[in-house]
């Protein structure tokens, strides 16, 4: 329940936008309890639980055309293109069905896999997401 | 005789984009020429997505519906947010007048002979605006915003071109 809440609080504050290195809710003081240091220094090094990739639909294009991102990560498809588009899954994982003219879609990488990816409406538009 | 229709389309907006070549068109001409360019091709759309027989060319009328749809109210949002009056142009009246041509021919078609009409007129279309938006319209445009939106939605008609190839080599024989 703990692990769960705490979970959603960073997933939260991911998702709020806020900068990935201030999502310690409790700043700790860094070398000032040498109790303290090879936890908190633990916790600098690692990386934010998850994190958001945001892919650019623009000009008929998937920008970046690869992302790499780690089991758990957000990738959010925004489009910026004035026409709707799709972000569908060749290999299964993810379809976004039509994303309307500024709007967005969420995909939550859960499993590590190569996901090649197109616009079912425009086969000429392809991307790759690349779950470690 | 079908590819008549077709041929006169093509020269008459050709013979229309030269007659620009002296300075070009101004931007009142290019909002003009890109609207009316849209139009043209919802309006081929819109009898394909009701008179098609192939489930992909049905679908691609209605893409194209979509997308120019989509397409031209960017540019008609932006043309309002610059103050731009869209102007009449010969350019723009030789598309009006080849997409209405387009539209009255393919109403007197059925069948396979409409998919493959439809279609081939379509691969023409596209790579005529392409061409003239690459040696006319994006270098013509004044304002920056303008000549930004032309580069934005270029690569839609190269996708819709690329497809409508691919739809070609299915149905066109």
């Amino acid at each position: 329940m703990t692990r769960g809440r705490i979970a959603w609080v960073l997933a939260l504050a991911l998702a709020l936008g806020s900068d990935p290195g201030s999502v310690a809710a409790f700043p700790t003081k860094v070398g000032s309890d040498p109790l303290f240091v090879p936890q908190a220094s633990a916790a600098q090094s690692s990386r934010p639980r998850s994190q958001t990739h945001v892919v650019t639909i623009d000009g008929f294009a998937f920008k970046p055309p690869v992302v790499t991102v780690k089991a758990g990560d957000t990738i959010e498809w925004r489009n910026d293109d004035p026409v709707p588009h799709t972000a569908t899954s060749t290999s299964g994982g993810f379809d976004s069905g039509s994303i309307a003219a500024g709007a967005t879609y969420r995909w939550v990488a859960r499993k590590p896999g190569r996901f090649d990816y197109l616009c079912t409406f425009h086969t000429i538009m392809k991307g790759t997401v690349v779950v470690e | 005789m079908k590819t008549v229709p077709l041929a006169l389309a093509a020269a008459f907006f050709a013979a229309s984009i030269a007659a620009h070549a002296q300075g070009g068109p101004n931007d009142a001409q290019i909002a003009a020429i890109v609207v009316t360019a849209n139009q043209v091709d919802i309006d081929a759309g819109k009898l394909a997505e009701s008179k098609a027989t192939h489930k992909d060319v049905k679908a691609f009328g209605k893409m194209m519906v979509t997308d120019h749809t989509g397409v031209n109210k960017s540019a008609k949002d932006l043309v309002k947010k610059l103050g731009v009056k869209p102007e009449d142009n010969p350019t723009a009246e030789s598309l009006k007048k080849g997409g209405q041509e387009n539209v009255a021919h393919l109403k007197t078609l059925k069948g396979d002979a409409f998919d493959k009409a439809y279609i081939d007129h379509e691969v023409v279309y596209h790579q005529q605006v392409i061409d003239a938006m690459d040696n006319t319209l994006i270098p013509s445009a004044h304002n920056a915003e303008l000549k930004a939106l032309l580069v934005k939605v270029r690569p839609a008609f190269v996708a819709h071109l690329d497809h409508a190839k691919k739809l070609q080599s299915e149905y066109g024989k």
